[in-house]
């Protein structure tokens, strides 16, 4: 089986930082309860891809946020990076050291290369500077996938939130 | 709409596009149509591409993508 994930990665090029606070989040579970993945501060389920049930999509977005401090009331565009990652749900567990253990749950943001013990069998490069997917769907034969891109923009500069299109 | 492979380690991604060829006049400039998509579907037999948003729906097909080396 393949899962992927979408990993948005912050470039702090910005002074002006936001930083949301920590919260717990589930994990995700397959359908005979074996752990696939923990959804981290930075990952967000992005679904199931439509046309295979072995993949399924998280939204990885790192949790500052940088905005332009000038002009104040501009709309500022995100320099979100972003990078799909496939994994083999079927393959044996690699690098198990990855797996967070509860205290470093609790009292600090662990940022793993992979939220996963799932070999890995791509990471896909997204478009650089702020752009994001917002569908994708793999080819009868899982060997292609397909995604729109869509520009990630900043709606409120001064409070410095960021809103997904999501 | 960037399409890539998976199963092999290329890292070539294949931007689909869309857009109007035909250019038009839009805010005093001369430039392609265009519109936002939002979700894609491959066909059955994985020969092309449906993808809608801003209530347009288009199709391209990948004949020739596919000879391109996907």
């Amino acid at each position: 089986m393949y899962y992927i994930l979408l990993n948005h990665e912050r470039r702090l090029s910005s002074p002006t930082l936001t930083v949301r606070p920590l919260r717990l989040l589930p994990i995700i579970y397959t359908v005979d309860n074996t752990q696939l993945a923990r959804i981290l501060p930075d990952y967000y389920i992005f679904g199931h891809l439509f046309g295979s049930s072995r993949f399924f999509l998280l939204l990885h977005v790192l949790q500052g946020y940088g905005v332009p401090s000038s002009p104040p009331d501009a709309r500022a565009e995100s320099s979100v990076d972003f990078r799909l990652h496939i994994f083999d749900t079927t393959a044996p567990p690699t690098n198990p050291k990855q797996t967070p253990q509860p205290t470093e749950w609790h009292h600090r943001r662990w940022a793993p290369d992979e939220p996963t013990t799932m070999k890995v069998m791509k990471v896909i490069q997204g478009s650089p500077g702020g752009w994001t997917i917002t569908d994708a769907h793999l080819s009868p034969d899982n060997e292609r996938l397909v995604s729109p891109v869509v520009r990630l923009l900043c709606l409120s500069a001064n409070t410095g939130s960021f809103i997904p299109p999501l | 709409m960037h399409m890539a492979t998976t199963l092999d380690s290329s890292t070539t991604q294949i931007p689909l596009s869309f857009a109007d060829p035909v250019p038009t006049r839009r805010r005093g400039l001369m430039s392609m149509s265009d519109f936002g998509i939002w979700s894609c579907k491959f066909s059955a037999d994985g020969n092309e591409v449906v993808a809608g948003g801003d209530g347009k729906i288009f199709g391209e097909y990948l004949g020739q993508v596919k000879k391109d080396g996907m």
